[in-house]
Parts: structure tokens; sequence; C-alpha cells
């Protein structure tokens, strides 16, 4: 089931993911944090910051991607729970972009549920990052990184 | 992922027409006259909302079409927000374009000077706003095509420093 699903402005909270994600039948609790680099392949210089813009259905969409991912992986009959949030706004480097916490029975399907569900917003959630490096330019990152944006 | 360079997209900004309760016919008029060039050119409509009108610009320019034309919201009623969706997506300016666009419409009509469309790149993408009306497309869309291919030539060669 899905615990949590947030688009967020302000700084994401990975405890509060967890215990979202917390139940009497969980025997395992995996959490992915997603932080801001100062580098990029993209970036000339160091990165200091990252703005991220969201389509207005992002936070609909995010929630979307968590139910299907979550519907596809129901064979675990204990149930899985999961939590995900998406940052929005700009952050500097070290806060997290992306917090994905899923609890299960047992510790496998928690660790493969979690990186499918961060691959899965990772490919089909419109938000666009812009990146500033130290010296000042600025630069679209991954404009065409989407499979397919819902617009 | 990334589309050919003659390609275009057009996002028709109208509240009414993306209620549908008016046709919108300056955004199949930009992509005819883009067609009419030799340029491919799909069009969405989006109301006058500053998230849907820059989502819909950073989608296009996502796919990697070599310009995004967008049409009305460019003059001073409130709803008017184009420009201000449009200004902090660009990397970088280009008035000479906006400015050309005004002068040409003004001398037809003074109404042209209060279109308050910017011109400018996204990542690889030329951006132009244009005003709503048939004429501002009629008149507006030679004045891009004049240094499009121009300017994706340019921004191709960013590839190779």
């Amino acid at each position: 089931m899905i615990a949590m699903t947030q688009l967020s402005r302000e700084p994401l909270d990975v405890a509060a993911h967890l215990e979202a994600v917390a139940s009497p039948r969980a025997g395992a609790s995996a959490v992915f944090v997603g932080t801001v680099r100062d580098h990029d392949p993209e970036a000339g210089g160091t990165v200091v910051t990252l703005e991220y813009s969201a389509h207005p259905d992002a936070e609909r969409i995010l929630a979307e991607l968590a139910t299907r991912a979550d519907a596809e992986h129901e064979q675990d009959p204990t149930g899985l729970r999961i939590a995900v949030s998406h940052r929005v706004g700009a952050l500097a480097v070290g806060e997290a972009a992306i917090v994905c916490a899923v609890s299960s029975a047992h510790r496998a399907d928690a660790f493969e549920v979690a990186r499918d569900v961060v691959e899965r917003v990772k490919a089909g959630l419109p938000v666009w990052k812009r990146q500033l490096e130290s010296d000042g330019t600025a630069g679209w990152v991954g404009l065409g990184g989407l499979e397919e944006a819902s617009a | 992922m990334t589309a050919p360079r003659r390609t275009a997209s057009i996002v028709t900004v109208s509240d009414r027409s993306a209620a549908g309760r008016r046709e919108d016919r300056s955004g199949p008029l930009a992509a005819s006259l883009l067609h009419d060039a030799g340029w491919s050119a799909d069009v969405v409509v989006v109301p006058d909302e500053r998230e849907e009108i820059a989502a819909a610009i950073l989608t296009a320019a996502g796919r990697g079409v070599g310009i995004v034309v967008t049409t009305g919201g460019t003059g001073l009623s409130p709803r008017d927000v184009t420009p201000e969706a449009t200004a902090p997506l660009l990397d970088r300016e280009v008035p000479g374009i906006a400015e050309r666009i005004r002068a040409v419409g003004a001398e037809k009509l003074p109404q042209a000077m209060l279109s308050r469309g910017l011109a400018g790149i996204v990542d690889k993408t030329l951006v132009v706003n244009l005003a709503g009306s048939l004429g501002a497309v009629k008149d507006g869309i030679p004045v891009i095509l004049t240094v499009a291919s121009h300017v994706a030539e340019q921004l191709e060669g960013g590839d190779h420093p």
C-alpha cells in the first residue's frame, strides 16, 4: 500500500518516511535518499544549487507511479508499504531531492521495490532540473530525460 | 529522444481555448505557416497559468524541438503571464527577435507595441512568445523563420567546443 507520497517545497524528512512505512508485519525497511551532488557531466565547474521545477500535475503523477509499482509487486502477501517524496525549488549541495522508504516482511522485497520506485520516479515524474554553478553559469540538466511527460 | 532539428512545438496560451469554450485558431495557423516552410509542428493548448505554460515549454524543449512558439498571454491584462512564465526558463535572451516582431507588427497596428513577448534559448531550443491574435501569428512566424535555421546551427555548434 501507499503510505505517503508528496511533492514538497520544504526539506524532506527521512525519519518521517520510515515512520510512515513502519508496521508490525514488516521485517525490513529500505530507505533511499537521492541528494544534490557538487559535480555533473553537464557542468563545467562546481555545482552549488539545483533548481527543480515541476509540472502542475506532478504530485498526482508521483502517486500514480507509486501505486503502479505497488500493484506490480503485489505478490508479497504480507503487504508492502511505500513512502516516496520529491522536493521542488532550489536545493543546495547535500540536500535530499528524493526520499523513498519501503517496508515489507523480508528484506529482498524492500530493497527491490525501493529501487523500482526510485527508477520509475526518475523516468516518469515531470520535474526539470536547472543547475547553477559556482562561476554563475546556469543550465538545464537532462531536460529530455523524461520518458514521456504527461503534458 | 532528440527530435530532428526542423521540428517545432506551438503552445497556445488561452483560458477559453484550454477550457474548450473557444476554438484555438492561432495555434493551427502557426503550425501551418511552419509546415509551409518545411518544419513539422504540433500544437498544445494551456490555460493562462505560469506553471502550465512553463511545463509545456520545458516538455517541448525536453523533446529536443528546434523552436517553441507560444501564442497569447503577452498583453497587459492581469491574466497575461506568458512572459513571466517564460523569463525564468531562458538560459539566454535573444531580444533582437522580440524587438523585430514588435516592430513588424506595429507598422500595421500600434497595439503590437503592447505585446511583452520574449525570445530566448532554453537548452537547445529557441523559444519565442507571440501575441495571440491571428495577425500577430501571421506576421511573427516569418520573422522567426528568417533566423530559425541560423539559430539551430549556432546551438548545434555549441556541442563542439
